[in-house]
């Protein structure tokens, strides 16, 4: 009789632990569930305040230089000369 | 049309008589050793070299030196300070110690950093044409030279005929030529020497090109090179490879390509533009030709 009650007891005490982990486990995985959900949420509302921009680094230059592709020619015969980095 | 070919200042040297006249144009290289007898570091009893070693007490000096440091302070004005006579030491801290057909291409330096001192501290009585160096301060005005020496040659020689002189690449022009029409001149590619980018036509004034591309030495892993920036007293830290500049004169045009390749090409294109006296095509180490709206004008559209 003794053992049964021990038996029943100590069965009692384990299903409460692993009803209780189970139900820890749940709460904590509902809980950074809950928290994913906000921070998304958060995340949602800032683009919409902070739309991704792309910043032209040239847009403080008063008048944008006009890039050219790099071309090379042959001196023509009619060049007096060149001018190019002292030599 | 009439020519002369000459090296001078450790540079090829051509002047140019529009004239079939003879001329005088054999006393060109003798107005070029007299000149770099005045402003050459590279020689020990140059009149700069005299200067550099009279520092702290005022030093009489010629006309044309006179002429070239009064320019050199005007530059260094309009420049805000970036292109300076006063980058001797920081020069040969680079390693930049002796003419450039001696220079080794491989060099070993000391950890010792020069400073550039401030060219206002420069001394100039104009009554007897004389100037004090600060106690440490020694100049350097290969910067300045070229440039003024184009601007007298063409002065001199247009007595004659139109006159051009392209003194290294430094380049003035007295005016239009006999004919009326411009003379053209090619920018050369800083990547392909046999190559040019383009060609202008110059009525008046002056053309110059500073660039990184030739005068250029190793030290350890790193690259220098004789354009110093005065803010860090080394070889300046850019992205242009080379800057043409056109100008009322060479000198001035020498002066702003200089501060073109110091500032780099964003930054020094945005203070070229906001200067009418200027047009510039520059060319990026990423092989980028960027022009200045006010180039277009001289562009050989030929």
């Amino acid at each position: 009789m003794a053992n049964a009650n021990y038996v029943g007891v100590k069965t009692l005490i384990m299903s409460v632990s692993v009803l209780g982990t189970l139900g820890g486990w749940g709460f904590l995985a509902t809980h950074q569930m809950a928290q994913l959900k906000e921070k998304q949420a958060q995340t949602a509302s800032e683009a919409a305040i902070m739309p991704l921009r792309r910043v032209n680094v040239a847009a403080n230059v008063v008048q944008k230089p006009t890039a050219v592709p790099m071309r090379q020619v042959k001196t023509a015969a009619r060049a007096v000369t060149r001018t190019r980095s002292s030599r | 049309m009439q020519h002369i070919e000459f090296r001078a200042m450790g540079c090829q040297m051509l002047a140019v008589l529009d004239t079939a006249t003879p001329t005088l144009l054999q006393q060109v290289p003798a107005w070029f050793e007299a000149w770099e007898n005045v402003f050459s570091r590279f020689r020990n009893d140059s009149e700069l070299s005299r200067l550099n070693t009279h520092a702290g007490a005022f030093f009489s000096v010629s006309e044309p030196l006179w002429q070239v440091i009064q320019q050199a302070l005007s530059a260094a004005q309009i420049s805000g300070g970036l292109v300076t006579p006063t980058v001797l030491d920081a020069l040969i801290e680079a390693g930049y110690a002796c003419s450039f057909e001696q220079l080794p291409a491989q060099q070993v330096l000391s950890s010792k950093t020069a400073r550039v001192l401030n060219w206002q501290d420069i001394e100039c009585n104009e009554h007897q044409r004389s100037v004090r160096l600060p106690r440490g301060t020694r100049l350097d005005l290969s910067g300045f030279a070229k440039g003024w020496c184009a601007d007298q040659a063409v002065r001199r020689l247009s007595v004659h005929a139109p006159a051009l002189m392209d003194a290294g690449g430094d380049i003035a022009v007295s005016g239009a030529m006999a004919d009326g029409g411009g003379w053209c001149v090619a920018i050369a590619d800083p990547f392909a020497p046999d190559l040019d980018l383009h060609q202008i036509t110059l009525h008046s004034g002056g053309v110059a090109t500073s660039g990184r591309d030739y005068r250029q030495w190793q030290v350890g892993e790193r690259v220098h090179h004789h354009i110093i920036d005065p803010r860090t007293a080394q070889p300046a830290h850019t992205d242009v490879m080379s800057a043409t500049v056109i100008a009322a004169s060479a000198s001035a045009a020498e002066m702003a390509a200089k501060v073109l390749l110091i500032l780099g090409a964003q930054a020094g294109m945005a203070w070229l533009d906001a200067r009418e006296d200027f047009a510039a095509c520059v060319v990026t180490e990423l092989r980028e030709c960027l022009m200045s709206a006010s180039f277009d004008q001289y562009l050989d559209k030929g």
